[in-house]
């Protein structure tokens, strides 16, 4: 399988009063198409600035991200801001959706900042919207929508430009369990089925289940990387509902 | 065609939430009327004061030397005039007499009160009727009346004016017909009547009974030039030739006019503080909503908004509201003005409404740069709950 992202010894460090504070140290890892995985950790563990610097949001103190064959690092602002627009796919944990645009507006909202709205785009969005169970919420503003519903929106806008990566960032943050395993599963196929390369960051060990690989991180560093089903299921540790239960 | 990313933002957001919009545009538009008002307020008040004056014939206006460049205080006479129609340049002049009067119809239904000017036949200062014909002669007793005259008061050509006048203590009353509309000619808040020169030192106020006693005198004399384009010179030269008098030019005697700056200050600054206000209101409105939109904001940048879209977006709204606003406000205008009664003295210059419009519309992206630097300040990395 082709590679889609490759972190080589990424390292963060602030300086706070006076004090440096390494918030992630040497990490690497590599990412390949059709891999959806899981950065688990306790909140402060550094996995969102993990985030942020494969996304090219924030630059690494030293190391680099190397993503679609880009080497971040070799980007100024303009070319990071349309590396993003192009080839990675949002979710985030707050302000998902933009809140005067209906659920497919802002799932076409992607096709528009590329340059590419058109009727196929339409098309694709409104079954992506289908396919996710929002048939009949695709002129729905975020307002009117549940939770979930927010999040599958906002998980078929960061796909329906069918980007290299798809990172999502605590998507199950504000939904209850059962929700959440939903959400998780419907990402996970679609990630599958599409043949793109995901990163979800939680701390949420229960959501391991529905990922082919887990990295977990304490104070800034992989502590354990597997893609072991039985380890996978220890770490989720949880009873699925019965509906979910054949999801892997 | 596509609609750009920018147009469609700031057009779905305006359209989402209209209502606050059209709230701000309102506000713009209740700055306008005032803006627009206070600038026709001004315009028609200042016409109140100088009408006559900048619709003279000629180029240079003459006063006495030690008059201040006021109209009433200043005494010139005949061997002074001739004196100015001899220097070089000068095509031909023409002698004005003023005096402040109260009129009446024949019948004495009503007073208003006036400016009457006296005027020589067929020399500048003679106001050219739009309605009616021109004074017949030196002493007929015949008059010309200001639009404003007629418009107030009803009178018309072929009715009988009355001019009350007091002479020598006593009120006399001189009975005028008018010949003659002419446009409005303001001077001193007053509109304004024309006599010939002889008749209106026949009916002046004055305090002396008998006319034989006094010689001829007027106030200025209007200078009409051979060539109009060397105004200084020529003033110069008549200054240099004739003692003790003052040449200007007409724009510079009004503004001499006793309140004429202080006015025409006090109005600008009015303007410049609503203006202000204007600016403060949409600034403030668009800074509430940016601070309101930071994490919206973050997100679409985290997203791949480029900076560009972001402050083109709000530069969009913030003209469409403006402009909106204006354009209400410059109709809610012409309505207010059209429905006020003649006595306020509202004028509408095409120039300055144009001027006052412009800089109207320039207070909204004014107010609004500081929402836009903020807005582009804002990192996408808020999106994730960081910051740099």
């Amino acid at each position: 399988m082709k590679t889609v992202l490759t972190a080589e010894s990424l390292r963060k460090q602030y300086a706070v009063d006076g004090d440096i504070i390494t918030a992630v140290s040497n990490i690497s890892f590599e990412l390949r198409v059709g891999e959806f995985i899981a950065i688990v950790g306790p909140s402060g563990s550094g996995k969102t600035t993990l985030l942020a610097m494969i996304a090219g949001l924030l630059t690494p103190t030293s190391g680099r991200v190397i993503l679609a064959g880009n080497d971040l690092s070799l980007l100024n602002d303009k070319q990071l801001t349309a590396l993003r627009r192009q080839r990675i796919g949002f979710t985030f944990q707050a302000h998902n959706l933009v809140p005067f645009l209906d659920a497919q507006q802002n799932v076409e909202l992607m096709l528009r900042l590329n340059g590419r709205p058109s009727k196929d785009g339409r098309v694709r969005a409104k079954d992506l919207l289908n396919s996710l169970g929002l048939g009949d919420r695709l002129n729905n503003l975020p307002s009117q929508l549940s939770a979930g519903q927010r999040q599958r929106v906002a998980i078929a806008r960061s796909l329906i430009h069918e980007p290299d990566l798809v990172l999502a960032d605590e998507p199950t943050a504000s939904l209850d369990t059962s929700l959440a395993y939903q959400v998780v599963k419907t990402f996970a196929d679609l990630i599958h089925k599409q043949k793109r390369a995901g990163i979800m960051v939680t701390h949420d060990l229960r959501m391991c289940r529905f990922v082919d690989r887990v990295i977990q991180i304490v104070d800034g560093q992989i502590i354990q990387s597997t893609s072991d089903c039985s380890e996978l299921e220890a770490l989720a540790n949880v009873e699925l509902p019965d509906n979910l239960s054949e999801s892997r | 065609m596509i609609t750009p990313i920018w147009l469609y933002l700031a057009s779905k957001e305006m359209w989402r939430n209209w209502g606050r919009f059209l709230l701000v545009s309102l506000v713009v538009a209740l700055i306008t009327l005032l803006v627009v008002f206070l600038a026709g307020l001004a315009e028609g008040l200042s016409l109140s004061n100088k009408e006559f004056l900048s619709k003279l014939e000629g180029e240079l206006v003459v006063f006495q030397e030690q008059a201040n460049l006021s109209l009433p205080s200043s005494q010139l006479d005949n061997e002074t005039k001739r004196k100015i129609q001899r220097v070089s340049g000068v095509a031909d002049v023409g002698a004005v007499g003023f005096s402040s009067v109260f009129i009446t119809n024949d019948g004495n239904d009503w007073e208003k009160s006036v400016s009457l000017f006296g005027v020589e036949l067929g020399k500048p200062g003679e106001p050219a009727p739009l309605e009616g014909r021109r004074l017949s002669g030196a002493r007929a007793k015949e008059v010309i009346i200001g639009g404003h005259v007629a418009l107030s008061t009803g009178l018309n050509i072929g009715d009988t004016l009355v001019v009350k006048s007091t002479q020598a203590g006593e009120e006399e009353l001189h009975s005028l017909e008018i010949v003659g509309i002419a446009d409005g000619q303001q001077f001193f808040f007053q509109p304004s009547i024309f006599v010939p020169i002889q008749t209106w030192d026949l009916i002046r106020p004055t305090p002396i009974v008998d006319n034989s006693q006094r010689s001829m005198t007027y106030n200025i004399v209007n200078v009409k030039m051979v060539n109009s384009s060397n105004e200084v010179d020529l003033a110069q030269i008549i200054q240099q030739e004739v003692q003790d008098i003052e040449v200007t030019d007409r724009q510079t005697a009004y503004e001499a006019v006793p309140g004429y700056q202080d006015q025409q200050r006090t109005f600008n600054t009015q303007q410049g503080f609503t203006l202000l206000i204007g600016i403060l209101v949409v600034g403030g409105f668009f800074q509430i909503q940016t601070l309101q939109k930071v994490g919206q904001v973050g997100m679409l940048k985290a997203l791949g908004t480029p900076n560009i879209v972001v402050s083109l977006t709000t530069t969009t709204q913030i003209f469409i509201t403006n402009s909106l606003g204006v354009i209400i406000g410059a109709f809610a205008t012409v309505l207010l003005a059209s429905t006020l009664p003649p006595s306020i003295p509202i004028v509408f210059v095409g120039q300055q409404v144009a001027i006052s419009l412009v800089t109207l519309l320039l207070i909204g992206p004014l107010g609004g740069l500081v929402s836009i630097r903020y807005l582009t300040k804002v990192e996408p990395l808020t999106a994730l709950g960081l910051s740099s």
